[in-house]
C-alpha cells in the first residue's frame, strides 16, 4: 500500500517537477529524433552506391552516440533536478520518517514520483522529437550527407521505446538523488533552525584545486606532443578542469564576490547587498556554475576548433563534419541549460522570503530587482571567465601542435551568441522569477507557507 | 514498568571547536501511564531531549531505552519500526500531509506497515477527537485546531505506548489548545498511554503529572507538577539564571 507521499509531493510541489519534466522531455526528443532518423535511413530505397556511401558515413554512429549521451545525461540531470524537488519535500519526508516510513520506502516514493512525471514528459518529447527528426534529416540532406531520395518516416514504435527509456533512466536518477535525503534523521528536518553547511571545506577545496591546476599542467605538457596525442588528451584537460570548477564552485563564487568589492562600493548599497548575498549563498549558486562552465567551455572548444583551423589555413572544413559536431554540441548545451536553469530557479524560489523581507525593510521593487541583477551579472562574469579559461587551456595544445598558434580564433558574432546564451539562461533563472515574484505584495510571500 | 529510560544522555551539534552541547548528562526514568511536561527557556534543550528520547535523533553520549528496547545502537530500520508500532507523535506544525484527507492521514502509520487499524477503530479515533464527520475532508482545508486534533488521532490510533508531543498547542489559541491537551490527558487516564510533552506554556504544563525543567541542556528540576502560577515562577527562575550565566 502506498503511503501518500507520492500524491502529496505531486500535488503540493507541482512546480518543483518542472526540472525533471524538462530533462525527460529533452532526452525523449533527442532519442526520438535520432531513432526515427536512423530508421528512415535504413528504410529508404537506395541504389547500391548510395547505400554504400551512407554506410561509410558517420551519421549512424553519430545518431547512436547522441542517443547514448541523451540516456546518460537524462540519468544525470534527472538526478540533479530531482535533488531540488526532494529538497522541497524535506518536511513531509521528516514527518513520514517520524511516524514510521523507512528510508527505503522514501526512496521508492521518490522513484515513483520521477516515473510518474516521466510518462507525459516522454510523450511530449516524442512529439517534439518527430519535428526535430524531420528537421535534422532535412539538414543532413541539405549538407549532402544523405541522398535526397530518403524520406522521413515518423515511427510510432519509437513512442513506447522512449517512454520505457525515460521511465527507467528517471527511476535510476531519482534513486541516486534520494539516497541522502531518505537517510536524514527526522529530527534534523523537523527542527526550526536550518543549519547551513559551510562553503567549501578544505578537502573539497584542495581536491578541486589539484584537479583544476592538474588540467592546466596537462595542457602545458601535451602542447609538446604530436597533434593526435594533443587532441586525444584534450578530453582529460576539459574534464579535470570542469570537475575542479565544480568542487571549487562555492570558493570561486565567494572569490568573485570579494574581487568585485570595489565595484560594489562604487555602485553603492545595492552592489554591497548583492555582494553579501552572493557570499552567503555561494554554495547554492555554485551548483549552477558547473553546467554553465562545462557547456560554455565545451561549446567554445568545439566551435573554435573549426573556426581557428579555417582562420589559420584559409581552408573551410567540410560542412558535413561541422554540422554533426555542432549538432552534438547543441544537444549537450541544451541539457546543461536545463540543468542550470532548474538550479537557478530553485535558488530563486527558495529565496522568495528574503526578497519579500528586502522589500518590507524598505526596498522598492526596482531596487530589489537591481540587487538581484547585480548578483546575476557577477555570476555571469564568473561563468564567462571560467568557461573561457577552460576552453583556452583545452584548445591551446591542439591549435599549437596542429596549427602552430597558441591563440584560438573565434569570430565576434559566435562569441556574442555564446555570451548571450549564457546571459539568457542566468537572467531567466534569477531576474525573471524575481520580477514575477515581486508583482504580488511582499507580505503575501512572507505569509505563504 | 519504565517505558522510557535515559542514562547520561548528551547531544552535541557541530564537530569542531564551534560545536555546542545542546544536552548534557540527562538521566531519567518515566513510568508507564504518566503525563510528563518538559519545560525550559528557549534553547535550553527541550526539543533535543524529546528528539533523543523518541528515537528521532541519536545522542552523542549515553543510552536511551524506549519500551525496553535500546534505541541508541538500534539500526535505522529497527528504530523506524519501533517508532511506527509503539510511538505516537504530535508536533507544533507540519504534522500532516496537506493534500491527503483526514482519514488517509490518520491511517499513515498503518499504511506504512504499522499495526492494522480496523474501520471501527478509525471511526472511534475520529469520534474521540470530535471529527466524526470530517474523515473525507482534505487536511489543507481544516483550521489549525482541527489539524492538531487530526494529529492527535493519528498519534493515538495505533494504541502506542508513548506519545511524544513537541509544543502541541504552540500555534493554537487557549480554548482550542485546551481541547487538544484534554485529548492527551484522556489517553493517559483511559488507556494508560505515556505522554512526554515539551511546552513553554505553564497552563498547558498544568495538565501533566510530572514536571521536568531544563537549563542549558541540563535537567535541573524533576518533581510532581504544581499549579500554573508555581510552574510560571519556577520556569522564570531557571530562565533568569540561564540568562545571567550566558
Amino acid at each position: 500500500m502506498t503511503s501518500g507521499l507520492t500524491r502529496q509531493a505531486l500535488r503540493r510541489h507541482r512546480w518543483a517537477f518542472l526540472g525533471p519534466f524538462a530533462t525527460q522531455c529533452l532526452a525523449a526528443a533527442v532519442i526520438t529524433a535520432m531513432v526515427t532518423t536512423t530508421w528512415s535511413l535504413s528504410a529508404a530505397t537506395l541504389s547500391a552506391d548510395e547505400r554504400r556511401a551512407l554506410d561509410a558515413s558517420d551519421i549512424s554512429d553519430a545518431a547512436a552516440v547522441f542517443s547514448g549521451s541523451a540516456v546518460y545525461l537524462s540519468i544525470l540531470m534527472v538526478g540533479v533536478t530531482m535533488t531540488a524537488a526532494i529538497a522541497r519535500q524535506a518536511r513531509d519526508i521528516a514527518l513520514l520518517r517520524a511516524v514510521g516510513a523507512t528510508p527505503g520506502r522514501i526512496r521508492r516514493s521518490v522513484a515513483r514520483q520521477a516515473a510518474v512525471v516521466a510518462v507525459p514528459a516522454a510523450v511530449l518529447g516524442y512529439v517534439v522529437g518527430l519535428g526535430a527528426g524531420r528537421l535534422w534529416l532535412a539538414a543532413l540532406t541539405d549538407h549532402g550527407l544523405v541522398p535526397a531520395t530518403v524520406h522521413y518516416v515518423p515511427a510510432p514504435a519509437a513512442l513506447p521505446m522512449v517512454i520505457g527509456i525515460e521511465v527507467a533512466t528517471s527511476v535510476v536518477g531519482a534513486l541516486i538523488a534520494a539516497v541522502r535525503p531518505a537517510r536524514v534523521r527526522p529530527a534534523t528536518a523537523l527542527s526550526e533552525t536550518a543549519t547551513r553547511r559551510p562553503a567549501g571545506g578544505w578537502l573539497r577545496t584542495s581536491i578541486g584545486l589539484v584537479l583544476f591546476c592538474g588540467g592546466v599542467v596537462l595542457s602545458a605538457v601535451v602542447s609538446s606532443f604530436d597533434p593526435q596525442a594533443a587532441y586525444d588528451a584534450a578530453l582529460f584537460v576539459i574534464l579535470a578542469m570542469c570537475v575542479g570548477v565544480g568542487l571549487l564552485g562555492p570558493v570561486l563564487i565567494g572569490a568573485a564576490a570579494r574581487l568585485t568589492r570595489p565595484l560594489q562600493r562604487w555602485i553603492g548599497g545595492t552592489g554591497l547587498l548583492a555582494g553579501d548575498t552572493l557570499l552567503a549563498q555561494s554554495r547554492a549558486f555554485s551548483t549552477a556554475l558547473i553546467p554553465l562552465v562545462l557547456a560554455g567551455g565545451f561549446a567554445g572548444v568545439k566551435v573554435a576548433a573549426h573556426t581557428t583551423a579555417e582562420h589559420v589555413t584559409g581552408l573551410v572544413d567540410p560542412a558535413a563534419d561541422r554540422w554533426l559536431d555542432y549538432s552534438g554540441t547543441a544537444i549537450f548545451a541544451a541539457f546543461a541549460a536545463v540543468g542550470a536553469l532548474n538550479t537557478l530557479l530553485t535558488v530563486s524560489v527558495g529565496r522568495q522570503r528574503d526578497l519579500a523581507l528586502l522589500r518590507l525593510a524598505g526596498a522598492t521593487r526596482a531596487r530589489a530587482l537591481a540587487v538581484w541583477t547585480c548578483e546575476a551579472v557577477t555570476v555571469l562574469g564568473t561563468v564567462l571567465v571560467l568557461a573561457a579559461g577552460v576552453a583556452l587551456a583545452t584548445l591551446a595544445p591542439i591549435t599549437h601542435t596542429a596549427l602552430h598558434t597558441w591563440l584560438p580564433y573565434l569570430p565576434a558574432s559566435h562569441l556574442a551568441l555564446g555570451v548571450l546564451g549564457v546571459a539568457a539562461v542566468i537572467a531567466a533563472g534569477t531576474v525573471l522569477p524575481a520580477a514575477i515574484l515581486t508583482r504580488r505584495p511582499a507580505i503575501e510571500s512572507i505569509e505563504a507557507p | 514498568m519504565d517505558v522510557l529510560e535515559m542514562d547520561g544522555v548528551g547531544r552535541r551539534y557541530g564537530r569542531d571547536r564551534n560545536g555546542i552541547w545542546a544536552l548534557r548528562d540527562v538521566s531519567l526514568r518515566v513510568h508507564a501511564g504518566t503525563y510528563v511536561a518538559v519545560m525550559g527557556a528557549t534553547g535550553s534543550g527541550k526539543s533535543t531531549l524529546l528528539h533523543c528520547a523518541a528515537g528521532l535523533d541519536r545522542p552523542t553520549l549515553g543510552t536511551v531505552r524506549l519500551t525496553g528496547r535500546e534505541v541508541t545502537s538500534a539500526r535505522e530500520a529497527a528504530l523506524t519500526r519501533l517508532r511506527r508500532d509503539r510511538i505516537g507523535f504530535v508536533f507544533q506544525s507540519y504534522n500532516l500531509l496537506s493534500e491527503l484527507t483526514v482519514r488517509q492521514n490518520v491511517l499513515l502509520p498503518s499504511r506504512l506497515g504499522g499495526p492494522r487499524v480496523s474501520a471501527t477503530d478509525l471511526e472511534r479515533a475520529l469520534d474521540e477527537v470530535g471529527l466524526a464527520g470530517a474523515g473525507g475532508q482534505r487536511v489543507g482545508e481544516l483550521s489549525g485546531g482541527q489539524r492538531q486534533r487530526v494529529a492527535v488521532a493519528r498519534a493515538l490510533v495505533t494504541r502506542p505506548a508513548v506519545v511524544f508531543a513537541d509544543e502541541p498547542t504552540g500555534a493554537l489559541d487557549p480554548t482550542t489548545g485546551g481541547r487538544v491537551l484534554r485529548l492527551l490527558r484522556d489517553a493517559v487516564d483511559r488507556d494508560g498511554v505515556t505522554v512526554v510533552m515539551v511546552t513553554h506554556d505553564p497552563t498547558a504544563a498544568q495538565v501533566s503529572d510530572r514536571l521536568l525543567l531544563l537549563r542549558s541542556g541540563r535537567l535541573v528540576a524533576d518533581s510532581a507538577t504544581p499549579d500554573a502560577t508555581e510552574i510560571a515562577a519556577r520556569l522564570a527562575a531557571v530562565s533568569m539564571t540561564a540568562e545571567v550565566r550566558v
